[in-house]
């Protein structure tokens, strides 16, 4: 098991800047995902790990071996692709087998028996029995799934690259395969890397998740930190559901004053710990659905009125969609509530529930003072002397 | 302890497990798999082969047993497929599947049972006999072993000379086994050898960036350009006594200790290889180029690299197009005539299939030695076989790579420093050498004088083109072949329009075997098929004595009626059905859907393929010169080349010959080029098979 760290990594194709100023560490034994609307750059940041692309700069480390200028067939990584990229002219056996066949130790290499031995031992944990001798065209989609993790994991790779894995199979078999992943993910305890566009499939699987955009990482961390305190108005939007409102800050005490535009003023709190917000800052205020409420429940709530445009009953709960002058809103309220379209509704959030953000998105993270993503990038320097 | 930590802690790697990897142990290990792979490959053909004859025997058995019953199942099936013909095929279709059989079983079919009828027959009493067969194996220059009955023995003539010196030349020449075993070995050669160079320069090409690479690339198109036949003109020349590179090397820079001289089937093999290494060379390049790039760097990612990677992943992925290539390769080989026929003067290459069946049937009188079909015979068998392999074996492992998803950039990667200049060292002779016929070809129409000592005409005119407008004879057959040309065009189009709309949009039965006889042409050889039209049609209307215009025409038809197929069906497979079903959901029918959607969709695929249905008609050289040695008046261009080579005169011999030369190429040069650019990446889908 290794720790993977990456440091200040950049690479572009041509003009297109695919993945910039990437700083994190992927913990040992966790399985971190990368997500992010494709073209983010997530798919390139893994195939940077993987060694198929050299970075234009910054390094990249398994523990504290530099694999940066390392060839793929030096890292001992184990990449499933999207494609599943199974070998046409080789039953299932030989392409679990091949990695085997290739892989040498001080100068010495597996017997036939030793081989055929973990092969098994492989097939029986991706439950594959039986299917050894099949050829690639006679197998399932979901089948084709576990034979490409299989022949990734049986290398024993420091580290397993995930590529959109299962994205090419339907809902049903989806649900399944993850939780297969999951259990041999845990069973292995190996260091895994998963890239994935969906963001349900990222909050349920993962230890920790780097949301991308723009080829920049806007925020990693744990599913439920990503949920609760967004550091980026990207974030709160592509994590979740959300209504923005725009202000200005009005003052910063035990909750920060954001005065909106229609001249009233709302209580909420900052999601990003250090950041220097400035009194006249233009920010913007995020609501999730379910944060607001028919009732009040401290005098500091902030209160909402808007016009009901629609209401879909979700058997759970009632979605409201409604209108704040121009600002289209959407609240999740209990399956009794009852109003119907036209109708004047008034709802309440607590302080805690409205999130304030900076404009600016990764850029203003920037601006506080030892931020993880921008540790050790020369334009924090900058940014902070600013 | 779970089972992740066993399998992830390398300490647990058990000794036993391994054992050393040294050179010695691998060359061991790989001579004792040797005989497992032998007899792997061997059980699975005889399992295959086996299976085939029990589900034969067992059918039989069946029949046997109950007649009847057989009988009524046969007629089942006929009226299922009658029954389906009818849901199919509307009055257009039917009129379509009509026109493409009728052409293709009265022009291709016909003549080549022909063949066969003629060459099993005695030609007095009309009976069937293994006569011509029995003459051609006794036959010295066609077998080498015959029984000699005066002394009562076995003799033969087999003459193992090849590089021979003498008076300062060093000569070159083949072995001569008789022209049944020259031609195979002759073919086998040539495959070895473009086999090497086209997937040598199909990989680097494929997977290697490097300055100059798009010049490069462009340059092996060339070889395509010119067919054997033109560039045996220049080659031979070139690589004569007196040549170029003789004179240059030996005469003026004495690198070589002696001249050098290439004869005979040597001097064969030399131009067949420079000419259809490029075959290859196209087939393997777009079966690299077709390989899913996430197949390759999973090996990667699994520890393979360089050659191994090469070896076990890229090349069998492959092989379906080089093993294509390749068998293509052999028939036009074993088929070709141009070079032997260049050659003519030289006993050696005389003593070829090619030239054999082009001698007992070329005469002005239209008679036939029946020697000419039965070696038709022999080679159209090699032509069946291969052609079935490639259709058979290649389609069934062209691995359609699961193309969903995934990035999608071809695999290329810089060359260093060292490998680049490494790689030049090796690129520019061997560019040098495939373009040699191209180069000779057009000095050689500019030489006005060549003294025998220099390496370069030292008198260079322009005079020499002045063949094609002031030889009567030779400004005739080129508007003939334009015109003989252009109208199989049209023909093509129809028909082959027609053919792959059958092919790829109807379910009719027999559809299989449709694509089998549209596609055959492009294997089976022009000589038999010429052959055949001798054998049928000779005196009858298609073919009064002396005037073969028609059936020329004809067989440019069916012969070049594959690129314009294949253009087709590619362009119909790249277009959606659902574009059709829409028009024909608002209500057009399925011939205004045709017309108003099908043709324009694909109407720039079927202009690429029929201009290369065009330029191949007109540099089309066996079927010309065998029709055409019959009726000179209307003999096409390809003809009167051959006629200009031999012949003296003011406006004879080689320099005057490769002027046409150079306008064939001129010709193809313009075509692909227009084709590349319309076609773009596909258009090596066409030119290969």
């Amino acid at each position: 098991m290794v720790e993977i760290r990456l440091e200040n990594l950049r690479k572009t194709f041509g003009d297109v800047v695919a993945t910039d100023q990437v700083n994190i560490v992927l913990a040992e034994g966790e399985l971190s995902t990368l997500l992010g609307p494709s073209g983010c750059g997530k798919t390139t940041l893994l195939r940077l790990i993987a060694g198929f692309y050299k970075p234009d700069s910054g390094r990249i480390y398994f523990d504290d071996r530099d694999v940066t200028n390392l060839p793929p067939y030096r890292r001992n990584t184990g990449m499933c692709f999207q494609n599943y990229a199974l070998w046409p002219h080789m039953s299932v056996y030989d392409n679990i087998a091949y990695g085997l066949r290739l892989k040498r130790i001080n100068g010495m290499k597996y017997t036939k028996a030793a081989i055929d031995r973990r092969v098994k031992e492989v097939v029986e944990l991706v439950r594959l029995k039986g299917l050894e001798d099949r050829h690639i065209h006679q197998l399932s989609g979901g089948q084709q799934q576990r034979v490409a993790l299989a022949r990734a994991l049986v290398v024993e790779p420091d580290v397993l690259l995930l590529d959109e894995p299962l994205s090419n199979l339907d809902a049903k078999l989806r649900m399944e395969m993850r939780e297969e992943i999951i259990r041999i993910q845990k069973e292995l305890r190996i260091t895994t890397v998963y890239v994935t566009h969906d963001q349900h499939e990222a909050l349920s699987i993962s230890d920790k998740v780097a949301v991308m955009d723009h080829g920049y990482i806007q925020q990693f961390g744990p599913p439920r930190e990503i949920y609760a305190n967004p550091q980026t108005i990207f974030v709160a939007d592509f994590i979740g559901r959300c209504t923005f409102i725009d202000g200005v800050i009005k003052s910063i005490g035990s909750h920060i004053e954001v005065r909106l535009p229609n001249g009233q003023t709302a209580h909420g709190r900052a999601t990003i710990q250090g950041y220097p917000f400035e009194i006249g800052e233009k920010v913007k205020c995020a609501i999730r659905p379910e944060s607001l409420h028919l009732q009040r429940h401290t005098p500091e709530d902030n209160e909402i009125t808007g016009t009901v445009v629609r209401t879909i009953y979700v058997g759970t709960a009632v979605e409201v969609y409604f209108q704040i002058g121009e600002i289209h809103a959407e609240a999740l309220l209990g399956p009794d509530t009852d109003v119907s379209p036209g109708e004047e509704i008034t709802l309440y959030a607590r302080p805690t529930e409205v999130m304030v953000l900076p404009l600016g998105g990764v850029e203003a993270l920037k601006k506080v003072p030892g931020h993880p993503l921008f540790r050790s990038s020369t334009s924090t320097a900058t940014a902070v002397s600013a | 302890m779970t089972t992740g930590e066993q399998l992830q802690s390398e300490e647990l790697v058990e000794s036993e497990d391994l054992i050393p990897d040294t050179l010695s142990t691998r060359v061991r290990e790989a001579l004792l798999a040797l005989p497992g792979v032998v007899a792997r490959r061997a059980r699975s053909f005889v399992g295959r082969v086996g299976a085939a004859l029990l589900r034969g025997l067992r059918g039989l058995v069946a029949i046997l047993r109950d007649p009847r019953a057989a009988v009524s199942r046969a007629r089942e099936r006929l009226h299922a497929s009658v029954r389906s013909l009818r849901q199919e095929l509307d009055t257009m279709s039917i009129a379509q599947l009509v026109g493409v059989v009728g052409v293709f079983g009265l022009f291709l079919v016909a003549p080549l049972l022909s063949v066969v009828h003629f060459s099993f027959t005695d030609p007095h009493t009309g009976s069937p006999t293994l006569a011509h067969f029995v003459r051609l194996f006794s036959d010295t220059n066609i077998w080498p072993w015959y029984y000699d009955a005066v002394n009562q023995r076995w003799e033969f003539f087999i003459d193992l000379r090849t590089v021979q010196f003498a008076h300062g030349v060093l000569t070159i020449q083949g072995w001569d086994f008789g022209a049944i075993i020259n031609s195979i070995y002759v073919a086998i050669i040539v495959t070895i050898f473009s086999v090497l160079l086209g997937v040598f320069f199909a990989f680097v090409i494929a997977r290697y960036d490097f300055p100059g690479k798009s010049v490069v690339r462009t340059v092996l198109i060339f070889p395509i350009l010119a067919t054997p036949f033109v560039g045996a003109i220049g080659v031979r020349y070139f690589l004569g006594l007196n040549g170029f590179f003789n004179n240059l090397f030996y005469t003026h820079l004495g690198w070589w200790p002696f001249a050098i001289e290439l004869r005979g089937l040597a001097a064969i093999i030399f131009i067949q290889s420079l000419s259809f290494f490029s075959l290859v060379y196209l087939n393997a390049y777009s079966s690299f180029m077709s390989i899913d790039p996430s197949l390759e760097e999973q090996a990667e990612n699994l520890g393979a690299r360089g050659f191994k990677l090469f070896r076990t992943i890229t090349l069998p992925l492959a092989m379906p197009g080089i093993q294509a290539g390749a068998i293509l390769t052999f028939i036009l080989s074993i088929e070709d005539l141009g070079t032997p026929l260049v050659y003519y003067d030289d006993p050696q290459a005389r003593k070829t299939l090619a030239f054999q069946v082009f001698s007992s049937i070329a005469t002005q009188s239209g008679t036939i030695d029946p020697k000419g079909p039965a070696i038709g015979i022999i080679l159209l068998v090699f032509a069946l076989i291969g052609f079935l392999v490639i259709r058979k074996y290649a389609s069934l492992r062209s691995y359609e790579a699961g193309t969903k998803g995934g990035q999608w950039n071809p695999r290329t990667r810089p060359l260093s420093i060292p490998a680049t200049v490494l790689l030049y060292v090796l690129l520019i002779p061997s560019l040098f050498l495939a373009l040699i016929p191209q180069i000779s070809v057009i000095v050689l129409s500019l030489a006005k004088e060549w003294p025998t000592t220099s390496p370069l005409p030292s008198v260079w005119t322009l005079d020499n083109y002045q063949v094609l407008w002031a030889y009567q004879d030779v400004t005739r057959s080129i508007t003939l072949t334009l015109l003989y040309g252009a109208v199989a065009t049209v023909i093509i189009v129809l028909l082959g329009t027609s053919a792959a709309y059958l092919i790829a949009r109807t379910d009719i039965p027999g559809k299989t075997a449709l694509d089998l006889l549209v596609t055959s042409p492009i294997a089976l050889p022009g000589i038999v098929i010429a052959t055949g039209y001798f054998t049928l049609f000779y005196n009858s209307i298609f073919f009064p004595p002396g005037a073969p215009a028609f059936l020329i025409t004809m067989s440019y038809t069916v012969r070049k009626f594959p690129f314009t197929v294949r253009a087709a069906y590619a362009g119909l497979l790249s277009t959606p059905v659902v574009l059709e079903e829409a028009s024909m959901n608002l209500g057009a029918t399925k011939n205004q859907t045709f017309f108003k959607i099908t043709m324009p969709l694909i109407g720039v695929s079927v202009l690429a393929g029929s201009l290369l249905s065009f330029v191949y008609s007109v540099s089309e050289v066996s079927t010309s010169l065998i029709l055409g040695s019959v009726g000179r008046e209307q003999a096409p261009m390809t003809f009167w080349t051959y006629e200009v080579l031999r012949l003296g005169g003011t406006m004879g011999g080689y320099f005057h010959a490769a002027c046409l030369g150079v306008l064939m190429m001129a010709l193809q040069m313009a075509v692909i080029t227009i084709t590349n650019k319309i076609l773009g990446a596909r258009s090596s889908a066409i030119t290969g098979i």
